[in-house]
């Protein structure tokens, strides 16, 4: 423990103007002397904007001049300032740990008004001096760095975070699942606005990656285990089997094709690199600038006739023996860059894909154009061989629709209109029908591209087709579709269709999400820690998203994305240790029951497999690895474990203060940090009101909710209970929700039969998205907890108070502060 | 992934499957009347794509009736080796309608040999007993009308000076051995005739030859037309060699599936009632025992096929699943040997 002395309190509160944003609904002069007489409270101060320098400066003034060892602000979100004041206060010379904030913005002056609003934000800054005169200092954990990194993807924006890393002296491993990196970029064509030949520009990249003496390429190979946390990943990766040695194949191909006295392979299979529409051999390398240029066996299709042994000759390259390599990697941080897959509409047959044959996707086109493609760059029609001389594109295909993505998938207007031109360009005789809901064109040099598109006298039709037919003799595709801009029905008949699909994740994305342990949006696409400031963070630390795997992107962003990526982690390589936030489990030995009953129950409850407890010894938490989420907490029958920031008793505090005045009508919410208290901020932002009488405590995760502090708040007679999580697949904690509702629905079980009625207690899920969701249910919630009325819940809960008292006794009795290290 | 443009039908005369790629069109066509369901595709397949099935799915299956074939189109990588070791060529492989076989080309199969040799000077005029005992009806014989001639060619080799003249003119004379050679017996010799500044050559009318004509893709060699044929016109070597055996102790009573299953009627029935095999002409292919309600009633081996030289690990694979470990020992060794005896050859100019 530090010198401060913190069994005796000294606490400050400091509450915010912001402006007129707090002060212009809440009566801040009120809230600032009914802070003054809650107890261990020395000091208060009001300030227009705490955040401002003249603001924080107060707040160090303060603690030098009264001795202030608990430091409160009163004012916006904590996601949105914490780190701001407790930098703050540790210029002070205080722990930053002796810091809490009172949200009277997002939870209170922007969703209320009138005096409830005054009310509501003395009994928030009452919740936040309760949690402060519990407060420990926290000494921050730090870690060895690994200055080593791993890139998962060699496409484009993976291949550019591990040059940008290479050449800052970081040795990184780009880790490949294909034969070959370049990812979609090698597939295509040529590349918009600026019609560059995509593999004569990217084709240097991927040398670059393959000859850079700091990176190590390892292709044909998947990431199977990642154990550890930031700045010390253990990586295992299984390199698949090519049965061609690396070292000794020259990329000559005299085993797929032949040399002047050998016969090359006989087998010929559907090359995927093609999409399927040429063919390759069952030996073979994509395509011509593969890198690295070593040729892969596919066993699913070889005959072992052995003719390629014949051939490669005296190289002897090839060995039908080679099994599963496992290659074990120590990395320091490790990029995501797994990019997208097409949506290929097949299966729902949309537009007739797949049922007629010159309905095709553009991935498909962008291999039909490309010269090195299986028609040598000649756009001709699947049924007749013929160029077609009128096509129609239909855009957002799977994008931009409810039933399928609702995303948007950014490229796809883009390339659409240069696939246009380059036909035009070929054979301007082509006449092109775009069918558009909108035409997407932001960025730089995108318009001026979208005019040329028009002025070549490409047709641009809003709607999207209703009916498609083929003709049976002529293979032609009739269109019939509502042109929204004049009101009046088109019809089509094209010789060829072109599909813009949509981009969608890849389908290893859901295995690697569990592997990395980080999560994924709605949409399937990896998940940024947040939307706006920390787009390239993933909620793991030292985890990072580059390119097409977060959401999907055009090859300008993903190579400022992989480049961004490779400074995020740098930011960490570039360290000798590395700060962890200490706000993680501890088990207290004494109490932890394992030495002598085996229990167990946190080692399998935590999400990271952070607990270890060997037989006859106490449980450990490997704090390194532990990310807080708070859930073996909750979950231990015994109490021995505590998170050091979000102890029982500080939560207990939160609680009881909450609940001092008309517990009856209130509504006590638990909300998760990332996802419900940010939804609930988004309601502030977006001014959604709701009833005054909801109190929020916030903790890191769902799963931190103990039994404990529901039981506690209908003994105190709380009105309603809600513990609100992220939704179900998208916990930030991988599975801490998902406990917690395990937990509370025995839970909800045990307080029905004692008497509560069942709407009293509640579970919700509410992304960080849903702000008005949030707002709505609040009022919902507000009203029933009116139509029971105060009477009845009071009667309810005087009928079960004998029960919770009892189950709460040892929580009551171990009231003294936990000691913290 | 863009979804693989393959398509499998069935009808009542052929199953079809096909993979369209742009540019490239596999496909591969079993017929249903030709198929013995003797299940030397479904052993020999190297990716393990074909199955024997009950013939008729939706139809009640008459009991021994012979299986007809299955083919999974995920597993099929259209590489030909059924069509190629098929005795009755009931599959074909195609690339682009064209049959193709990418796996003789590139001598990672061989070919099974049919050798039959037929001398049609050989022929009694007006005899079809090939035709009639053939029990594939794969053979066909023209007979000339009584008293039609054809041209023949007759070279005066002490004229001839092998100027060659006529070879450029025409395809079917050629220079052999310093020596000028008519290849067969045609009508276009006209122009050669009478450009030969040697007048070397002269057409004289013989009595025209019969025709016989066997497809020899479907020909399982059982040797029926060599049997039946009285004056030795036709020859045929077997392609298989193998091992069959009757256990006629073990047959039900009156049973003959497998007589009515042999395609080649190799089986008969004996006076006793009983059936019995002629090894004469069984080719070893294995439908009876695929119709014959009895484990332990016949025992058929193949032991080993005739076939065009070929150095190849699929080859030796399928050879191994035919026969046995044995026999491709036996073959290994013997190439080897013959390898020997040629580096021997090679080093002693």
């Amino acid at each position: 423990m530090s010198g401060e002395n913190v069994n005796e309190p000294r606490i400050g509160v400091f509450v915010c103007h912001c402006g007129s944003n707090i002060a212009g609904t809440v009566d801040v002069e009120a809230v600032t002397q009914f802070a003054a007489t809650l107890p261990n409270v020395v000091y208060v101060k009001r300030n227009r904007y705490t955040c401002s320098d003249p603001g924080q400066e107060e707040i160090r003034k303060g603690i030098e001049e009264y001795k202030l060892n608990r430091v409160v602000v009163a004012a916006c979100s904590p996601r949105m300032h914490e780190p701001t004041f407790r930098r703050c206060v540790g210029e002070a010379g205080l722990n930053p740990f002796l810091f809490e904030m009172a949200n009277i913005r997002e939870h209170c002056s922007w969703v209320h008004s009138g005096p409830g609003a005054t009310e509501k934000a003395k009994e928030v800054v009452a919740m936040a001096v309760a949690k402060a005169r519990y407060l420990h200092p926290l000494k921050t954990i730090t870690v060895p760095v690994t200055r080593q990194a791993l890139v998962i993807g060699g496409g484009i924006a993976g291949m550019n975070a591990a040059l940008n890393l290479a050449d800052m002296g970081i040795k990184v491993y780009v880790v490949e699942k294909r034969p070959t990196i370049g990812g979609h970029m090698a597939q295509l064509d040529k590349t918009f606005p600026t019609l560059d030949c995509s593999i004569c520009i990217e084709g240097p990249v991927m040398v670059d990656v393959y000859r850079h003496p700091n990176i190590e390429l390892i292709s044909y190979a998947e990431v199977k285990e990642v154990a550890g946390f930031v700045g010390n990943f253990k990586v295992k990766v299984e390199k698949k089997p090519r049965y061609v040695l690396q070292d000794k194949c020259t990329g000559c191909g005299e085993c797929a094709t032949g040399g002047t006295e050998t016969p090359g392979c006989p087998i010929e299979v559907p090359n995927e690199f093609d999409m399927q529409l040429g063919p390759r051999k069952a030996i073979y390398v994509p395509f011509g600038q593969a890198v690295p240029l070593v040729y892969t066996i596919d066993r699913d299709h070889c005959i072992e006739c052995y003719k390629c042994v014949d051939a490669c000759g005296a190289r002897a390259a090839i060995d039908f023996e080679m099994k599963p390599e496992e290659i074990e990697l120590n990395v320091g941080t490790i990029i995501v860059a797994t990019g997208y897959e097409i949506y290929v509409p097949s299966e729902k047959n949309l537009f007739g894909y797949g049922q007629y044959d010159n309905v095709i996707t553009a991935l498909e086109l962008e291999r039909l154009i490309n010269a090195a493609g299986p028609t040598g760059g000649e756009v001709v029609r699947m049924s007749d061989g013929k160029m077609p001389r009128r096509v129609a594109f239909i855009q957002c295909v799977g994008s931009r629709d409810v039933n399928l993505h609702e995303y948007c998938s950014g490229f796809c207007c883009m390339y659409a209109l240069k696939n246009s031109v380059l036909m035009k360009q070929h054979h301007p005789e082509t006449e092109i029908y775009i069918f558009f809901m909108d035409i997407r064109a932001p960025f730089k040099g995108f318009e001026e591209f979208y005019r040329r598109a028009r002025e070549m006298g490409v047709t641009f039709i809003r709607g999207k087709p209703v009916e498609i037919r083929e003709d049976l003799e002529t293979k032609n595709l009739l269109l019939r579709a509502e042109d929204i801009d004049i009101g009046a029905p088109v019809e089509v008949e094209a010789e060829m269709v072109v599909l813009s699909t949509a981009a969608e994740p890849g389908p290893d994305a859901e295995k690697l999400a569990r592997t990395l342990n980080i999560t994924r949006g709605p949409d399937g696409f990896f998940l940024e820690s947040h939307p706006k400031l920390k787009p390239i963070d993933t909620a793991t630390e030292g985890i990072f998203l580059a390119g097409s795997a977060q959401a999907p992107k055009d090859i300008p962003y993903s190579v400022s994305q992989g480049t961004g990526a490779a400074a995020r982690a740098g930011r960490i390589l570039s360290r000798d240790v590395w700060d962890i936030e200490p706000i993680v489990a501890h088990v207290d030995p004494e109490k932890c029951r394992n030495p002598k009953a085996k229990c167990g129950i946190c080692v399998t409850k935590c999400p990271f497999v952070a607990i270890q407890a060997p037989p006859g010894e106490a449980a450990r938490v490997n704090e390194a690895m532990c990310h807080g989420c708070g859930t073996c907490v909750a979950d231990c029958p015994h109490d021995a474990i505590t998170q050091r920031h979000f102890t029982d008793q500080q939560i207990m505090e939160q609680v009881r203060a909450a609940l001092a005045e008309k517990p009856e009508e209130k509504i006590l919410g638990f909300l998760c940090n990332w996802c419900s208290y940010a939804g609930a901020d988004l309601a502030g932002t977006s001014r959604f009101e709701y009833p005054p009488n909801v109190r929020i405590i916030r903790v890191m995760c769902s799963g931190r909710v103990d039994k404990d502090f529901v039981s506690e708040a209908f003994r105190l007679g709380a009105g309603m209970v809600i513990v609100t999580g992220c939704h179900p697949q998208d916990c930030h904690y991988i599975s801490g929700n998902h406990r917690m509702k395990e937990r509370m629905d025995i839970h909800a079980r045990i307080l029905n039969k004692l008497g509560i009625s069942p709407e009293r207690f509640q579970i919700h899920y509410f992304s960080a998205a849903e702000g008005g969701p949030f707002s709505q249910e609040m009022k919902k919630l507000t009203q029933t907890v009116t139509d029971l009325g105060v009477e009845r819940i009071k009667a309810e809960n005087e009928k079960a108070r004998p029960i919770l008292e009892k189950m709460l006794k040892r929580k009551v009795e171990a009231a003294a502060p936990v000691e913290a290290k | 992934m863009s979804p693989l443009r393959q398509m499998k039908y069935e009808d009542e005369e052929k199953l079809n499957l096909e993979r369209a790629m742009y540019r490239r069109k596999h496909s591969l066509v079993a017929s249903k009347s030709l198929c013995t369901g003797c299940g030397i595709c479904e052993v020999a397949c190297p990716k393990e794509a074909i199955e024997l099935v009950p013939r008729e799915k939706e139809q009640e299956t008459r009991e021994g009736q012979p299986p007809f074939i299955d083919v999974d189109s995920e597993k099929c990588n259209f590489c030909g080796i059924c069509d190629l070791l098929c005795p009755f060529g009931a599959i074909e492989a195609t690339v682009d309608g064209e049959h193709a076989l990418s796996v003789v080309d590139s001598e990672s199969f061989p070919k099974i040999v049919r050798d039959i040799r037929i001398r049609v000077d050989r022929c009694d005029p007006g005899c079809t007993l090939c035709v009639d005992a053939c029990p594939l009806n794969i053979v066909e014989v023209r007979h000339p009308e009584p008293g039609a001639t054809r041209p023949e060619l007759v070279i005066d080799e002490k004229k001839c000076n092998l100027c060659g003249l006529c070879t450029e003119l025409s395809d079917s004379i050629e220079i052999v051995d310093n020596r000028l050679q008519s290849k067969g017996d045609y009508d276009e010799y006209d122009l050669s005739v009478e450009v030969c500044p040697q007048d070397a050559l002269s057409i004289n009318e013989v009595p025209k030859k019969p025709s016989i004509n066997v497809v020899e893709e479907r020909c399982p060699t059982c040797r029926w037309c060599e049997v039946a044929c009285p004056t030795g016109a036709i020859q045929v070597r077997k392609a298989f060699s193998g091992t069959i055996h009757v256990h006629q102790e073990k047959c039900p009573e009156g049973c003959k599936l497998c007589l009515e299953a042999c395609p080649v009627e190799a089986i008969y029935l004996r006076e006793d009632g009983k059936v019995d095999v002629d090894e004469n002409f069984c080719v070893y292919c294995g439908a009876c025992p695929k119709v014959c309600p009895e484990e332990e009633a016949l025992k058929v081996k193949m032991r080993g096929i005739l076939h065009t030289p070929v150095k190849s690990g699929a080859w030796n694979k399928a050879l191994e699943k035919l026969t046995s470990t044995t026999v491709l020992t036996q073959e290994l060794r013997a190439k080897s040997a013959a390898k020997l005896l040629e580096a021997v050859k090679n080093r002693t100019p």
